[in-house]
């Protein structure tokens, strides 16, 4: 009675074991009800073992074998605890409970169960609050929230497997039926194209079954023409009514029926081919259009988890597979599939009894094919992502092949492809390996069919039972029967490559952007540019926040600069504004809206955004100066090119505005570069502008002329600046001052030297590195 | 404050205050209000996008004199210099017939018939040879020589389908 489990709280309610459940009776009374009872796999002394979390709605129960038998016991009432938390340490957790005058820690748990704990520690305050009621507000905010598990699902929900890295799925849980239904959707718009190609194969299949059946005539009825035994029926009757039995008429009309077979069933497998190709092409332009598409709606949280490489070859080779399987494998499985039933049908009518035994070896024909399958598509995947790694290694080598060189890693950097490169021939071999057993194995179980064929049916032909024609007849259909058998073993094979990309692609395609458009978002109208940050707390990764409770106001066209030692959090703080992450606990607000609340194209479109090191697309400068306005007139876009200093050595390129930059253009320099991406600022005439060390890595004289144009784009537009340079922020009207993701100091250059902070010291640190390079 | 006016930066020159001319050396000459400068170069700035608008002016030194952005607003004989001096400068010939493409080593031979007579050029790789829109392609050879078709759309079937492989 005493031990009922309480309904509201379900989920934290686990089954006592007997033990804990005596050690209960004494101490809880009658009346009181079991809100949380979780076990831990660690004891409090550090030990692997299974502690118990016990909380009631009046009081918290520890008990934790200590090795002598009867377990440690702590208990506290409700009434004492302050607070409970949840400590993130190296390799386990812990929760500790605070009362007034001291620390307990009441459980220990290994990282594996941070998930059933998370929520263990705001639910045991709630049972606080409801104890205790009229605590002050100060109690209101504990330090639950510092370590929740993390944010990315480490084990699949359903199996409890570890997802692997790459992966968002679990890929043992894909269901490929699922799948298979899944592209199918993507196959609804072209029904029409399928159903002709369908119907195109039933009639060709239709007719290339009819050979065997002229063979038999040929022989039953033209060469060996021994008096009918039984009666006849359907093709044969209507054949044989245009010409007598073993006339050399026919044997002609035999041909020609022959002929007009061949012809027309290998015509239209023709045509078939080409409609089934046109409908998976269909299917892959839809898909890889919505996938790529798909891909600019992610958010840049997305991109920072996955390497280049591995998303773009899922845009290309999985989607080419998919079509491969769409194209021809569907329809090669649908058709071997129809000549199965039509053949076994044909033969049982011919003689059930042989038909029987020739259809014996199937059973063992798709055992082993099963079997293989699994096999097969473990070794693919991992084929799938040996090559992916490849392609992900020189997608990180060889542009960072200016460093390999200075720092003289080729041969580390060949050491580590050739390893990857020699893994991904093995993981090939064993596939091979798999395969080339596979088709021998299939071959012998057929064969098995043709022994027993000539064994019985040889027999029966002997002794009367079956005719030289139907002999026949029963050995050509039976290599047409095993071959579509062989066909859907193989398209297995194709069916788990096809899978297994399919997975990754619809991987991407049901990947939720983590910033997205609120159902109420509003468009953000024309601002002036005051930015507030309300008290804003933000983590990359739960529990270590980057920024801590900034507040702060800026005001139209005010400029400020933001400088701090690296890490400090300065372009974290730019990437909130352009609300590239979302805040984790505060708001941003511009011009009083808050910056998720309005939609994320008419904030951006308020931003304009100059980088370290800007990049250029291909395509000509006049493409990559319009790159936010693209229908901006010539005469705009030769204005902001002379706003940003950029003209004359645009003017300097042969093609002048039409010279093609980027990958197979004009070599463009750094503080080229950079001009371009001012031009292309000040062309899209941003309320809101942000220079992320847009002025270093230049020289001194390009500096200057860079610096310059940057006086004229600020002017008047809200601007945040970093800079390392200090004294590239001399323009700015405050500086604010971030160490370790706080806001330490704020003020004028003026006031903050004064003050003699960290500012002062970093400059401080400037002048005399300066003093020391103009020596 | 008032942020910037972008066309203002334009720094387009007056088309009255502006004479242009050639001198007996077949230099191009600029008068701009009162002003001479001489040797002057005037550059295209969309060469391939807007050939016969924006233009520059510069000076030997390649000092910026200023911009025109329509030469239509210039006086006939203004007009008739700037207009000699570019077409000195730029030299696209433009491609009206295509006689034969062959490939070694992955690199195009093209053997053409233009509007300045019979040519015969390589390209290093088939990018060189790019198509714009509208039926516009541009070919840029190994050394650098440009030509141009101007509407690939317009040449006989045969150059046409030389071409359409190509590019």
């Amino acid at each position: 009675m005493i031990l009922e489990v309480s309904e509201e709280t379900k989920e934290f309610v686990e089954e006592i074991p007997e033990e804990i459940r005596n050690a209960l009776d004494g101490r809880i009374g009658a009346e009181e009800k079991i809100r949380v009872s979780v076990s831990t796999d660690i004891t409090l002394e550090g030990e692997y073992g299974t502690g118990w979390l016990v909380a009631t709605d009046k009081r918290l129960m520890s008990f934790s074998p200590d090795g002598t038998g009867a377990p440690r016991v702590i208990h506290l009432p409700l009434e004492d605890v302050a607070s409970v938390e949840m400590q993130n340490l190296f390799g386990s957790n812990t929760l500790k409970v605070r009362t007034g005058d001291r620390g307990i820690e009441i459980a220990r748990f290994s990282k594996s169960l941070v998930p059933k704990f998370a929520q263990v520690p705001s639910e045991i305050e709630t049972l606080i609050r409801k104890k205790k009621p009229l605590e002050k507000g100060a109690e209101e905010k504990t330090a639950h929230t510092e370590a929740r598990s993390d944010r990315k699902q480490r084990r699949c929900p359903k199996c409890g497997r570890v997802i692997p890295e790459s992966s968002d799925v679990c890929p043992r849980c894909i269901k490929k039926g699922k799948l298979l239904y899944r592209l199918l959707g993507y196959a609804a718009p072209y029904w029409k194209l399928f159903a002709t190609g369908l119907s195109i194969m039933l009639v060709a299949t239709i007719i290339g079954l009819t050979p065997p059946l002229l063979m038999r005539m040929l022989i039953d009825d033209v060469l060996v023409t021994k008096p009918l035994t039984e009666g006849i029926s359907g093709l044969r009757t209507f054949i044989l009514s245009l010409a007598p039995r073993g006339s050399t008429s026919l044997l002609a009309l035999l041909v020609g029926l022959s002929m007009v077979v061949s012809v027309s069933s290998n015509g239209l497998r023709a045509f078939r081919g080409y409609l089934m190709a046109r409908f998976g092409q269909r299917i892959t332009l839809d898909l890889r259009n919505k996938l790529y598409r798909h891909l600019h709606v992610l958010s840049l949280g997305f991109y920072a988890q996955r390497e280049t490489g591995r998303i773009m070859s899922r845009v290309t080779q999985d989607v080419s597979r998919v079509q491969d399987f769409i194209s021809e494998g569907l329809h090669e499985g649908i058709r071997s599939i129809l000549t199965l039933v039509l053949i076994a049908a044909i033969l049982f009518r011919l003689n059930a009894g042989l038909a029987i035994l020739v259809l014996l070896p199937t059973p063992f024909l798709v055992i082993v094919t099963l079997l293989f399958s699994k096999k097969l598509h473990r070794v693919f995947h991992t084929l799938w992502k040996r090559m992916a790694g490849l392609s992900a290694i020189l997608a990180d080598t060889l542009p960072g092949m200016r460093v390999v060189k200075a720092f003289t890693q080729e041969e580390r950097e060949v050491a580590k492809f050739d390893r990857k490169s020699a893994q991904l021939f093995y993981m090939g071999l064993r596939a091979v390996k798999l395969r080339t057993m596979f088709g021998p194995m299939m071959t012998f179980i057929t064969y098995l069919g043709t022994v027993i064929i000539w064994w019985v049916g040889g027999r029966e032909v002997m002794e009367g039972h079956l005719t030289l024609g139907d002999f026949t007849a029963f050995t050509g259909y039976m290599w047409q029967f095993y071959f579509p058998v062989q066909m859907l073993c193989r398209l297995n094979h194709r069916f788990q490559h096809a899978a297994t990309s399919a997975e990754r692609v619809f991987e991407i395609l049901d990947a939720e952007p983590d910033i997205a458009d609120m159902p109420h978002a509003t468009e953000l109208p024309e601002v002036t540019g005051r930015i507030q940050f309300r008290d804003v707390t933000f983590a990359y990764e739960e529990g270590k926040p980057v920024l801590k409770h900034l507040d702060f106001d800026v005001e139209p066209g005010e400029m400020i600069g933001l400088a701090g030692h690296s890490g400090a959090g300065k372009s974290t703080l730019i990437n909130l504004i352009c609300r590239f992450y979302d805040v984790n606990e505060g708001a941003i607000l511009m011009d009083g809206k808050d910056v998720r609340d309005v939609t994320m194209k008419s904030l951006r479109s308020q931003i304009g955004v100059v980088l370290q090191d800007p990049f250029l697309f291909n395509g000509t400068v006049t493409e990559n100066i319009s790159y936010g306005q693209p229908d901006a007139a010539m005469r705009q876009v030769i204005a902001a090119a002379k706003a940003a200093n950029a003209h004359d050595f645009i003017m300097d390129f042969p093609d002048a505005y039409d010279t093609q930059v980027g990958e197979r253009g004009t070599k463009v320099s750094a503080g080229e570069r950079q001009r371009l991406a001012i031009a292309r600022a000040i062309l899209k005439d941003p309320r809101i502008l942000i220079l992320d060390e847009a002025t270093s890595s230049v020289d001194t004289e390009t500096e200057a002329k860079i610096q310059e144009a940057l006086e004229r784009l600020v002017k008047g537009r809200t601007t945040f600046a970093i800079a390392h340079r200090l004294s590239t922020l001399r323009n700015a009207d405050r500086l604010l001052i971030l160490e370790k993701g706080e806001l330490v100091e704020m003020g004028t250059h003026e006031e903050l030297l004064k003050q003699d902070g960290i500012y002062a010291k970093l400059c401080r640190m400037q002048t005399k590195l300066s003093s020391i390079r103009a020596w | 404050m008032d942020r910037m006016h972008i066309e203002d930066e334009m720094d387009l020159l007056d088309p009255k205050e502006l004479r242009v001319s050639l001198d007996t050396f077949g230099d191009l000459k600029v008068r701009l209000s009162g002003e001479a400068y001489t040797k002057v170069q005037a550059l295209r700035a969309f060469p391939i996008s807007e050939a016969m608008r924006f233009f520059v002016l510069r000076e030997e030194s390649g000092k910026e004199i200023g911009m025109i952005e329509d030469p239509g607003a210039l006086d006939p004989s203004s007009r008739k210099a700037l207009k000699e001096e570019l077409e000195r400068r730029y030299f696209i010939p433009k491609i009206v017939r295509i006689n034969r493409i062959d490939e070694s080593y992955g690199m195009p031979h093209w053997d053409v018939q233009t509007d300045r007579g019979n040519r015969h050029f390589e390209l290093q790789t088939r990018q060189d040879a790019r198509r714009l829109s509208a039926g516009r392609v541009l070919i840029r050879d190994a050394d650098g020589n440009r030509y141009e078709i101007p509407d690939i759309r317009k040449l006989d079937p045969q150059s046409r389908a030389l071409v359409e492989a190509e590019v």
